[in-house]
């Protein structure tokens, strides 16, 4: 950091940044494309949602705006499907990693 | 990863148009009591008027995304590695449900592949929460630094900064692997307050376990509650809380990171909670003796190492009045209780890969012994939200 400690334009101070590496998977490429894997489910997650808000508000105005979507407030009973949507959605694409049996083998 | 080393010393920042995107905004609940000049407050706040939505919809979106793939990693793939971890343990000839040294676990865990692929999501979810966070109030950087600006001086409520105190370096790490921690974020307050929410898979909970907190903060015998402290407040989320329950006392909590204060100030004015927060040290606090009914700390003691927890509860003890409670909410302890195997992996990876620096230290400490030491009453049945999770104690100050 450049500034110095507890800088009062700002009010922050220098910190320490964690020691220690996250690699898990005995390769730092193999776990940084698992990490990119996951984070690209996140940005899925978000154009669905848009989908889901832009679907509802076609149906109940016909027209749609940007403004519309970020204001937008799902009802309870959206908020619960679209949850159960979302957890469905991790399931069925992150549930391979799961396929980690340390006997399965290749076949032959 | 964003690299956050550059991140916050970087003086450009987008501002971005979002801020002027509603003419109006959405009319806010009961709780909110008047808008403080600059605030931001795009989409408006959830259902009881407490915690303002994320600025934009896809940042919200990405967040429900991180919550519900932590969910997964911890209750459907992290089940399936603990139910791994304690087979494996097992067949090394050793007892599960109490787990040997942790040495041993990670020597028969070996390189498992449940084990460490679980162990990956559950890190990566941590990751992209904070990227996500990041990402989403670094793109408005300057409306956000201009919002609390103004906030600083606004009440109800007052904030104290001190620019030149000393800050241990036990307390700069990126505990939970936070971007620039509780202290070299000046966003940290708004990144912190809505990661715990992920965190504890609650990501539009207005407050609701600390408001369920204060509303089993003992009082001392006598009835008498007039001053409360809260030591290591964080966002000020506590004394918030306790000052709803307490319209008529004097309410203060300290913390060393003037960016969790200003953001929890904000907050406090913003609600009309006429809460004192003020940048100080737990174990130099420069109150006087005897000065506080009831102290509290939520989750603090498991951050702070064992020499500097004892100076903390000194000072504890030398601020509550006689009679005075204090009332320190945190993990059990090894002494309390001992972990499953995986139970143990689970802290041990809490401790190396969240980054809770001192969190070891502190389970082996005997955290009652240490508030008996400083000359406090121990109770062990304290209130408590969840007796099998928290350590549910709390003393009392001899007269
Ligand atoms: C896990 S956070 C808990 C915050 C808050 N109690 C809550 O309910 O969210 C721990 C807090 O303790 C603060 N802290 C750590 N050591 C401290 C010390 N010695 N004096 C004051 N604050 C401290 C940190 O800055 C951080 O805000």
């Amino acid at each position: 950091m450049t500034e110095g400690a507890n800088t009062k334009a700002t009010h922050r101070g220098d910190f320490i940044p964690p020691q220690t590496e996250d690699v898990f998977l005995n390769n730092a490429a193999l776990d940084n494309v698992m990490s990119t894997v996951i984070a690209l489910g996140s940005e899925f997650w978000a154009l669905q949602k848009r989908m889901n808000v832009m679907e509802t508000l076609l149906e109940e105005n016909g027209s749609v705006s940007k403004e519309m979507v970020e204001a937008y407030r799902p009802t309870e009973e959206q908020a619960a499907a679209w949850e159960e949507q979302r957890d469905r959605f991790i399931n069925r694409v992150y549930g391979f990693l799961q396929n980690t049996d340390p006997d399965s083998k290749r076949a032959g | 990863m964003i690299d956050r080393r550059t991140l916050f010393g970087a003086a450009a920042a987008v501002t971005s148009a979002v801020a002027s995107l509603f003419a109006s905004r959405q009319a806010s609940a009961a709780v909110r009591t008047k808008s403080l000049s600059n605030d931001i407050e795009v989409r408006g706040t959830y259902s009881e008027g407490r915690l303002e939505r994320l600025p934009e919809m896809d940042m919200e979106s990405r967040l429900e995304f991180t919550q519900g793939f932590r969910n997964w990693s911890l209750r459907n793939f992290g089940r399936k590695s603990s139910r791994r971890i304690n087979e494996l343990v097992k067949e090394a000839g050793f007892d599960p449900k109490v787990s040997p040294p942790i040495d041993d676990v990670l020597d028969v865990v070996g390189d498992d592949l449940t084990v460490w692929t679980s162990v990956r999501c559950k890190t990566t979810a941590q990751q992209i929460m904070w990227n996500n966070l990041v990402d989403g109030f670094y793109a408005n950087k300057d409306g956000y630094l201009a919002e609390l600006e103004a906030a600083d001086n606004s009440g109800p409520g007052t904030l104290e900064l001190n620019a030149s105190l000393s800050i241990p370096d036990y307390t700069k790490h990126e505990i939970h692997i936070q971007p620039g921690g509780y202290i070299g974020d000046p966003l940290g307050g708004y990144v912190y307050h809505y990661g715990v929410n992920v965190f504890t898979l609650d990501l539009s909970s207005e407050d609701v376990f600390h408001r369920d907190l204060a509303a089993i903060v003992p009082v001392p015998e006598d009835g008498k509650m007039e001053r409360f402290l809260d030591i290591g407040t964080g966002v000020a989320q506590l004394p918030m809380a306790v000052k709803e329950r307490f319209p008529d006392a004097d309410i203060w909590g300290i913390d060393v990171g003037a960016p969790m204060l200003r953001y929890g100030h904000m907050r406090a004015a913003e609600q009309g909670l006429d809460i004192n927060l003020a940048q100080r040290l737990a174990e130099n606090s420069g109150f006087e003796d005897n000065s506080f009914d009831v102290v509290t700390a939520y989750i603090l003691f498991h951050e702070v190492p064992t020499e500097d927890a004892k100076k903390i509860l000194s000072e504890v003890r030398r601020i509550l009045r006689p009679g005075g409670v204090f009332f320190p909410v945190d993990f059990k302890t090894y002494t309390q209780v001992r972990p499953s195997a995986s139970g143990r992996f689970n802290q041990w990876w809490d401790h190396v890969y969240n980054n809770e620096v001192w969190t070891e230290e502190y389970r082996d400490s005997d955290f009652i012994q240490l508030m008996t030491d400083a000359g406090l009453v121990v109770t062990e049945d304290a209130p408590t939200l969840q007796k099998r999770f928290w350590n549910s104690v709390m003393a009392t100050k001899p007269a």
